[in-house]
């Protein structure tokens, strides 16, 4: 089972990636832990999570070949 | 089935994103477009312009914006989809920059038509709400001295506070 993981804005410098692939996480609540203590300064961070370009509020389970984007507070405009 | 077709023109998908500032003969080509529609009392247009911020003694010359492109689309098009059920509007045009746009040029273009004016001040106000809420769009603003920060934007603040 394999995800992809886009980071945008400030959470790119942060991760050092746009994308990632990863495998075998069950649900975005794993994910975000398992990219917390990969990268710390996450911690400090506000952002949400999105699957499949859909902001979720809830844990979410994961399937193969879903996209999940951590997304910085919006700056548009 | 004529009426059906031409609903589905009204409400096709735009795409909204484009690559760098917007121009002012854009705009004005966009609003010379609109000659034909005679049925059409009202224009709103806002533009949002990129502004000199200071930032600890430096000054923004620029943002970099940058958008998850597909989602930020998806959404422009719910956002324009509302907008057309909650107001009585004729048309509406939305156009937001991607990429490098300098101080004192054009990022955001939206432009709302209607038989009357009441109609089109309130649902442009409300539309560039609903931009700056609910698009995946982020800025990195370039200051004088190369670095950058990224962009933070003003809560909407309504008449409670």
């Amino acid at each position: 089972m394999e995800i992809s993981v886009l980071f945008f804005g400030e959470l790119a410098e942060v991760a050092g990636a746009n994308k990632m692939t990863l495998r075998d996480i069950k649900d975005t609540q794993s994910l975000t832990e398992w990219m917390e203590e990969k990268y710390p300064a996450l911690k400090n961070r506000t952002y949400s999570v999105a699957v499949n370009k859909e902001v979720i509020s809830e844990k979410r389970n994961l399937n193969n070949g879903d996209e999940v984007a951590l997304l910085p507070p919006y700056a548009g405009g | 089935m004529p009426e059906v077709k031409m609903e589905e023109k009204k409400h096709k998908v735009h795409k909204v994103i484009q690559q760098g500032a917007i121009s002012g003969e854009f705009i004005a080509t966009s609003i010379n477009k609109h000659s034909s529609k005679t049925g059409i009392g009202a224009h709103t247009i806002f533009l949002g312009q990129v502004r000199s911020d200071k930032k600890d003694g430096k000054e923004v010359v620029a943002i970099d914006y940058s958008a998850y492109e597909e989602m930020a689309e998806k959404e422009f098009h719910a956002i324009r989809e509302e907008a057309f059920a909650k107001y009585k509007l004729t048309c509406m045009h939305i156009h937001h920059s991607i990429g490098l746009v300098k101080t004192g040029e054009i990022s955001l273009f939206v432009f709302v038509s209607a038989v009357h004016r009441d109609e089109v001040f309130i649902a442009c106000a409300d539309i560039v709400t609903q931009i700056k809420e609910r698009v995946p769009i982020w800025g990195k603003e370039i200051l004088d001295d190369g670095t950058h920060l990224w962009k933070v934007n003003n809560k909407y603040v309504d008449k409670n506070g």
